[in-house]
C-alpha cells in the first residue's frame, strides 16, 4: 500500500461529502498527488478502493488532466509555459537554458532529485511572459539571471 | 500445246517466285521449344506473387479485392496472423483453367502483390494441376533474377500507413 | 404522445415530440449518415457527421440558424425546415470526414471491418477522394517490432487505437447499458485511448457487442480475425439456442461454415445487444466431437453404422417392447432446447404411433411437486410480461435468481429500466451474483429460506398495514385469518432464519408497498427449488398485496430455463397435455389429424419413468436431445436406473455420458442445420434458417421421427420443417400465419393474456428440507460466459473467458483451513464428490459454496442426491 492511513481517511472524507461517490475522483486523487507527488497505474487502484468506485473511472479521470504527473518527478517541477505570449518573449529559449543548467533532458530528474522540467500549454499569465511555475509557485517576467536566482534559492532550501 | 508451255515457262516461275522470295528472307515462325519468342510488355500470362525487395515478405494481405474483382471467381484464399500479428494469406489458390487473363486482380490489388507476368506454358496432363496454390504462384526468393516489375506505389513495407 | 409536424428534405414528416431530427429522418428513410449515434444510447454529438442545415419558425418567419447544427442532438420542433443534403451541409461532412481521416490509417486492405465498415461506406459516399494532410499519421505503438498496433484488451477483443475516430460508442455501451467498468477512454484529446482499467481487461458479458458497433476497425474479434471477408460470407438470420430470452441472431456463412454470429436486431427483444453466450456460443457447430454416424451396441461397444440399420433395430425394439409390455413399456424424455417441430413430430410419434403418454422434458426436478389443476399456480408459470415492458417498471424484486447469468437479455432491460427511468433492482439472492453492479439493494439471505423470506415479508405488510387497502382488495377478516395462520412466521424469527436484519426486510416491505410498478423476477433457484409451490404463491401474495398482479409493467415473471422450455411445455411435451397446451379432453380436433391417440390415462412423469423403469415396466427409453446423466440431480441413481433399460435410444449432437450408456445413438443436427421454431419466455413464436448443411449424417429430430413413422405404417410425410409447420399452424390462433414464411419479422406474439384471478391471502407452509448432516450448502449456476452443458464449453471462444471448473468459497473459510485461490478442494458427501480448483469469494455466505455446473468434468449431480432436499457437503483440501 503506498497510500498512507491519513490519506485513506481524508478520501472517505472527502466523498462522504458528495451524492454520488465519482464525484470524489478529483479530490482524492489530489490527495494521493500531494502524498506521493505523481500518479501511477496501481495507484488508481488504490485510490479507487478507497473512494469506493471503479478503477476505470478513476484512472479516466487521473489520464484526462495533465495537471498530475504520470511519471516521478523531482522535489520542485518546474513547468514553462510554452504559449504564444512567452512563446514570442523566449519561452524556447528560457526552457533550453534550464536544461543546461540543470544538466537533464525534458522530463528527467535531476542527480540530486530536485529538479525536473516540463514544458505545458498557456497557464494564464500572458501579460507577465515568459514564466514558469514551479510547484504552486507563479515565477513570472522571468530572464537567465532571475531563474538562476531562483534555482539557487530552492537549492537552498532543498 | 502453246498454252502448256505458257504454264511452264511463265506461271510456274511466277509461283516459285514468291517462294524463292520468301527462300531467302528471315522466317517469321520460330523453332518453339528451343526458341521462345518475347511477349509484349502487356501480355497478361501466368499469376506470380511479388514480395518485398528489402526482406523478402510476401506482399499479399489477403484482403481479398482480387477475388472480389475476378470475373471468373478463381481466386480462393483464406486469411490468418502470423507471428508478428500481420495478416497474410494461409491459403491462396488460383484456378488457371477458370482464368479468362483480364488482369482485374492486378489492377484491384492495393498492396501490388499479385501480378500477370510472361509465362504461357503451364499446360499439365491433369485438372488438378491447374489450381496453383501460394508456393506456386509466389517468386522465389533469394531472387533469382530481379523484379520486372516497376512499383509505383509501395516499395517498402509500410512503417506507417 | 405528442405529435409534431416538421419538413425534412422538402418532406412533410410527422414524429413524436423529443424525437431528434435525426430519428426523425432516419425513421422516414432519409439517410443522414452517423458514427457516434446508436439508438440504444444517449446522444453526445461526438464524431459532427450527422450535421444538417435547419431553419424553424420565428413569428411568422423561418429563420436559419446560424450554423449548421448536429442532427442527432437536437429535438425536433414545430414547424423546422431541415435540409440534410444541401451543398452546405454536403461540403460540411466532407471536411468532417477529412479531419477523422486524417489521422484514420488507410490499412483497409487488412482491417476487419473492411467492407462493413460505416467510415468506409461514409467516406465513399461524401468523402474526398484525396487528402491534403502531408503530415505524419497519429501512431499509437505498442510493439515496436511489428508495423500492426493491435492490442489485445480482452478475451475476445482486439484493440487497434489508430482506427479510432474517438466516437465512444464503446465506452458509452459497457458504462451506459451493461453497467460494468472494464472499458474506459484514458488520456485526452487526439491521444485518446480506449482500454480496460490498469490491471484489467474487457471481459462483461455483452462484451462482443463493442466490437459489431465500432464504427470503424478499431476493436476488432479475434475469433473472426483476418479468416473471411465479410462480402464472402451469407448472413441468415436465426435465433439464439441457450437462454430463454430467444434473441435474433444473424449467422456469417462461407463456404458451409460458420464463421460468426452478429445481432439481427429485434427491438421488442435484444434491441441488437446479445450477449457473447449467443454471440461466440455457435462453435459447438464445427466441434471435432459432434456425431457424423448412427452408432449401435454390437458386443457391448458403439459402432458406427447405416441410419437404416440403427433406425430398423429401433423399430423392431418397439414392437417387441409394445408386445410384451404394452405401449406403457415405451417412454421418452427430451431436452429443452430442441424446436417446436421436433417436440410437434415427438409427441405425435409417440401418442399416436406408439399410443404411450409417457413424455417428459422435468428432469432437473429431484422429487414431485404439489403442483396442481389451480388456475393460479399453472398460470403462475405463464409469464405475461412482454421484455419491452420490464422498462416500464420502476422497481424489480428478483428473487433467487441469477438474472445475469440465465437471462442476460432481460438482465439488460432492467439495467435499462434504471439507467433511463431510475427503476429501483432489489436483489435476493442466497450468493452474490453480477447484477449486484447495479442493485439499490442486495440482500443476501440464507440458502432455502425463500419461504420464510417472502411469507415473512407478507407478514409484515399484513401486519403492519401497510399495504393500499384499494389497490390490495383485502378484507379485514381475511387479514386477520392470514396473521393468524402464519402465526410462526413473525418479524424475529424471519430475520433469525433468513439472515436478514429486521431493519433491511422493513426497508424492502416499505418500498415494496410504495412504488407504483414492481415486477417480481424469480429465476433458476426458484424452478428447482423442493418448495417452489409455496414460494411463487408467497410471490403471488405480494404481488397481491401490493397491487402489482395484473399491471401493464408489474406482475410476476418466472424464468430461467433453456431457448425452447416454454415450446417444450406448449408443444407436449408433458404425460398430461397435448401440443398448444390443450387438455386430453380437447383430444377430438387432434384425433383427425393425428388418428387414434391414447387420452384415457396421462402417462408418467420424469420421476415415475425413473421408478417404473427400476421397476422393470419400462423397457424401452428415449432419450432426445438430453443429456440425463447430466442434467438430473442424481448420478448415481440416474446411471443406474438408465443401465437397467432393456433398450435406451440416445438422440444428441455429441457422445455425451448419456449417450454412452445407450443402445442406439442417433446423430442429430443443431438448429443451424434444420429450420424451425422456438417460443421464447415471452411466448413469442420466432423461426430459425437453415444456415450450413447437415454434418455428417446428421438429422434433425423431426426429420429421424417422420423416417421412423413410415417403418410403423403410419407415414407422417414430413419433408420439411414448414411442412409441419403447417400442421400446427391452426393451433397458433393466427389465421394470417399459415407457413413458417409467414412469421413476422419481430416474431408470433400470442395474444392471449389471462388475468390472474384474485384468489385472496394463501398462507404457506414451510416444510423442513431432509439433508445430511454436514457443514456446507453446495449451489450451483451458470460460471461467467456459460450456459448449460455440453455446448457453451464446446466453444473455444467461451472457453477463453473461463476455460476450467472452479468451486467459489468464502473468504473467511477459505482463512481457516488455508486454502489459497487455485488449490485443489474436494467437496464430498455421501452421494460422491467432485474436485475442483478453489476460487475465493468475499461476499459468499460462509456455509455456501457455489459450484458452476456447465463443466463436464466436474458434474455436479455427483454430489446430489434425490432423497435429500438440499445438498450439503463438507469441503476437504487436497
Amino acid at each position: 500500500m503506498a497510500l498512507s492511513t491519513e490519506s485513506i481517511d481524508a478520501m472517505k472524507k472527502a466523498a462522504a461529502r458528495y451524492p454520488q461517490k465519482r464525484s470524489a475522483i478529483l479530490p482524492a486523487l489530489t490527495i494521493a498527488y500531494r502524498q506521493i507527488g505523481y500518479l501511477y497505474d496501481d495507484l488508481y487502484i488504490e485510490v479507487a478502493d478507497a473512494i469506493g468506485v471503479s478503477p476505470n473511472e478513476v484512472a479516466s479521470a487521473a489520464t484526462f488532466y495533465t495537471m498530475f504527473p504520470k511519471q516521478k518527478v523531482g522535489k520542485y517541477l518546474i513547468q514553462v509555459c510554452m504559449n504564444i505570449s512567452c512563446g514570442l518573449m523566449g519561452a524556447e529559449s528560457l526552457k533550453e537554458y534550464l536544461l543546461k543548467v540543470l544538466n537533464i533532458k525534458e522530463g528527467e530528474i535531476t542527480e540530486d532529485g530536485l529538479f525536473t522540467v516540463v514544458s505545458v500549454e498557456c497557464l494564464g499569465s500572458c501579460t507577465t511572459a515568459p514564466m514558469m511555475q514551479v510547484n504552486q509557485t507563479f515565477y513570472e517576467n522571468l530572464n537567465r539571471e532571475k531563474v538562476d536566482k531562483i534555482l539557487n534559492d530552492l537549492r537552498e532550501k532543498g | 500445246m502453246f498454252k502448256v508451255l505458257k504454264e511452264v515457262f511463265i506461271a510456274i516461275p511466277v509461283g516459285l517466285y514468291t517462294t524463292l522470295k520468301n527462300f531467302f528472307r528471315k522466317p517469321v515462325t520460330i523453332q518453339y521449344p528451343r526458341i521462345k519468342t518475347p511477349m509484349y510488355p502487356r501480355y497478361r500470362g501466368l499469376h506470380f506473387l511479388e514480395r518485398y525487395d528489402h526482406d523478402g515478405a510476401e506482399r499479399c494481405v489477403c484482403c481479398g479485392l482480387c477475388a472480389a474483382a475476378c470475373p471468373a471467381d478463381c481466386i480462393y484464399m483464406e486469411g490468418a496472423e502470423n507471428e508478428k500479428g500481420e495478416r497474410y494469406a494461409k491459403i491462396y489458390e488460383i484456378n488457371e483453367l477458370r482464368c479468362i487473363f483480364c488482369g482485374y486482380c492486378e489492377e484491384a490489388c492495393p498492396e501490388e502483390a499479385i501480378f500477370l507476368g510472361k509465362e504461357y506454358e503451364f499446360s499439365s496432363d491433369h485438372r488438378d494441376k491447374f489450381i496453383y496454390t501460394k508456393e506456386d504462384l509466389l517468386v522465389p526468393w533469394p531472387r533469382k533474377k530481379p523484379s520486372p516489375i516497376k512499383f509505383i506505389r509501395k516499395t517498402k513495407r509500410p512503417d506507417v500507413y | 404522445m405528442d405529435k409534431i409536424k416538421l419538413k425534412i428534405d422538402g418532406r412533410e414528416i410527422q414524429t413524436e415530440k423529443g424525437k431528434t431530427v435525426l430519428e426523425a429522418a432516419l425513421e422516414n428513410g432519409i439517410d443522414i449518415p452517423v458514427f457516434c449515434y446508436h439508438p440504444c444510447l444517449k446522444s453526445i454529438g461526438a464524431c459532427r457527421i450527422c450535421l444538417v442545415e435547419i431553419a424553424s419558425p420565428r413569428g411568422d418567419q423561418i429563420v436559419p440558424w446560424p450554423k449548421l447544427a448536429v442532427s442527432c442532438a437536437t429535438a425536433a420542433t414545430e414547424g423546422m425546415e431541415v435540409q440534410t443534403h444541401s451543398e452546405k451541409v454536403v461540403k460540411a461532412r466532407q471536411g468532417v470526414l477529412e479531419f477523422i481521416l486524417a489521422n484514420h490509417p488507410l490499412d483497409c486492405p487488412t482491417c476487419d471491418k473492411g467492407g462493413e465498415c460505416p467510415l468506409q461506406d461514409t467516406t465513399f459516399k461524401y468523402g474526398l477522394d484525396f487528402s491534403r494532410f502531408e503530415e505524419r499519421k497519429r501512431r499509437f505503438i505498442t510493439d515496436e517490432n511489428s508495423t500492426f498496433d493491435d492490442l489485445q484488451i480482452g478475451p475476445e477483443v482486439i484493440r487497434n487505437q489508430n482506427r479510432c475516430i474517438h466516437c465512444y460508442r464503446c465506452t458509452r455501451l459497457v458504462q451506459e447499458r451493461f453497467f460494468e467498468q472494464d472499458l474506459g477512454h484514458y488520456q485526452r484529446g487526439a491521444f485518446t485511448e480506449i482500454l480496460p482499467p490498469p490491471g484489467g481487461e474487457i471481459r462483461n458479458l455483452y462484451s462482443g457487442n463493442v466490437v459489431e458497433y465500432c464504427p470503424v476497425g478499431a476493436l476488432t474479434n479475434r475469433d473472426w480475425r483476418y479468416k473471411v471477408r465479410v462480402w464472402k460470407t451469407e448472413e441468415i438470420p436465426t435465433i439464439c439456442r441457450y437462454c430463454s430470452d430467444g434473441c435474433n441472431l444473424h449467422v456469417s456463412v462461407f463456404r458451409n461454415k460458420i464463421y460468426r454470429i452478429q445481432a439481427n436486431t429485434n427491438w421488442s427483444i435484444d434491441e441488437g445487444l446479445p450477449c457473447d453466450i449467443g454471440r461466440y456460443g455457435y462453435q459447438f457447430a464445427h466441434h471435432d466431437d459432434r456425431l457424423t454416424r448412427p452408432m449401435i451396441r454390437k458386443d457391448d461397444e458403439l459402432v458406427e453404422c447405416s441410419w437404416n440399420e440403427a433406425l430398423t433395430v429401433i423399430k423392431n425394439k418397439i414392437d417387441q417392447t409394445v408386445k410384451s409390455l404394452g405401449s406403457s413399456g415405451v417412454a421418452c424424455l427430451v431436452g429443452e432446447s430442441l424446436s417446436n417441430e421436433d417436440y410437434y413430430t415427438i409427441g405425435r410419434f409417440f401418442r399416436s404411433v406408439i399410443g404411450t403418454n409417457s413424455i417428459d422434458h422435468r428432469i432437473y426436478r429431484k422429487k414431485k411437486l404439489s403442483f396442481g389443476e389451480d388456475v393460479v399456480k399453472r398460470e403462475l408459470c405463464w409469464n405475461k410480461l412482454d421484455i419491452a415492458d420490464l422498462e416500464k417498471a420502476d422497481q424489480f424484486f428478483i428473487l433467487g435468481s441469477d438474472l445475469h447469468a440465465e437471462n442476460p437479455i432481460t438482465a439488460l432491460r432492467v439495467l435499462k429500466a434504471k439507467r433511463f427511468s431510475d427503476a429501483r433492482i432489489m436483489l435476493l439472492n442466497p450468493r452474490p451474483t453480477h447484477l449486484n453492479r447495479a442493485a439499490d439493494e442486495e440482500h443476501i439471505y440464507s440458502a432455502y429460506s425463500e419461504v420464510f423470506l417472502l411469507q415473512g415479508l407478507v407478514r409484515l405488510i399484513v401486519e403492519k398495514k401497510m399495504y393500499d387497502p384499494d389497490k390490495a382488495n383485502i378484507k379485514d377478516d381475511e387479514a386477520k385469518a392470514f396473521l393468524k395462520e402464519t402465526a410462526d412466521f413473525d418479524f424475529k424469527t424471519v430475520s433469525e432464519k433468513t439472515g436478514i436484519a429486521p431493519v433491511d426486510l422493513e426497508t424492502i416491505a416499505r418500498s415494496l408497498c410504495e412504488a407504483e410498478n414492481t415486477i417480481f423476477i424469480s429465476g433458476e433457484n426458484v424452478r428447482i427449488h423442493y418448495q417452489r409451490d409455496p414460494i411463487l404463491i408467497s410471490l403471488y401474495n405480494l404481488a397481491k398485496l401490493t397491487g402489482n398482479l395484473n399491471g401493464d409493467a408489474s406482475g410476476i415473471l418466472m424464468l430461467g430455463g433453456e431457448s425452447n422450455s416454454k415450446g417444450c411445455y406448449l408443444f407436449g411435451m408433458r404425460p398430461d397435455r397435448l401440443p398448444y397446451d390443450k387438455p386430453f379432453e380437447q383430444a377430438e380436433e387432434l384425433k383427425s389429424s393425428w388418428g387414434e391417440i391414447a387420452t384415457d390415462k396421462p402417462g408418467y412423469d420424469t420421476i415415475d419413468i425413473l421408478q417404473k423403469i427400476n421397476d422393470e415396466k419400462i423397457e424401452c427409453g428415449f432419450l432426445l436431445g438430453l443429456d440425463a446423466a447430466d442434467h438430473y440431480p442424481d448420478s448415481e441413481y440416474i446411471n443406474n436406473t438408465l443401465s437397467k433399460l432393456d433398450f435406451m435410444v440416445v438422440a444428441d449432437l455429441f457422445l455425451t455420458d448419456t449417450a454412452r450408456l445407450a443402445d442406439v445413438v442417433l446423430p442429430i443436427s443443431s438448429h443451424f442445420e434444420s429450420d424451425g421454431t422456438f417460443v421464447n419466455w415471452e411466448g413469442v413464436l420466432q423461426k430459425f434458417s437453415k444456415s450450413i448443411k447437415n454434418i455428417g449424417e446428421s438429422m434433425p429430430l423431426w426429420e429421424i421421427f417422420s423416417k421412423l413413422s413410415t417403418m410403423f405404417d403410419a407415414d407422417f410425410n414430413f419433408k420439411t420443417a414448414d411442412d409441419i409447420f403447417r400442421h400446427f399452424a391452426p393451433m397458433l390462433g393466427q389465421e394470417s400465419v399459415s407457413r413458417m414464411a409467414a412469421i413476422p419479422k419481430d416474431g408470433l406474439r400470442s395474444e392471449k393474456k389471462i388475468d390472474y384471478p384474485d384468489l385472496g391471502l394463501m398462507a404457506v407452509k414451510y416444510r423442513k428440507p431432509s439433508h445430511e448432516d454436514l457443514p456446507l450448502t453446495a449451489l450451483s449456476g451458470n460460471g461467467d460466459h456459460h450456459f448449460s452443458r455440453n455446448f457453451s464449453t464446446r466453444c473455444e471462444s467461451l472457453n477463453n473467458f473461463l476455460a476450467d471448473p472452479y468451486i467459489a468459497i468464502n473468504d473467511k473459510l477459505a482463512e481457516d483451513m488455508t486454502i489459497s485461490e487455485g488449490d485443489l478442494i474436494k467437496l464430498e458427501n455421501s452421494s460422491g464428490k467432485i474436485v475442483a480448483k478453489a476460487l475465493i469469494w468475499q461476499n459468499l455466505p460462509e456455509d455456501v459454496v457455489f459450484v458452476p455446473d456447465n463443466f463436464i468434468e466436474v458434474k455436479v449431480s455427483m454430489i446430489r442426491s434425490k432423497d435429500n432436499d438440499i445438498d450439503k457437503v463438507k469441503m476437504v483440501k487436497m
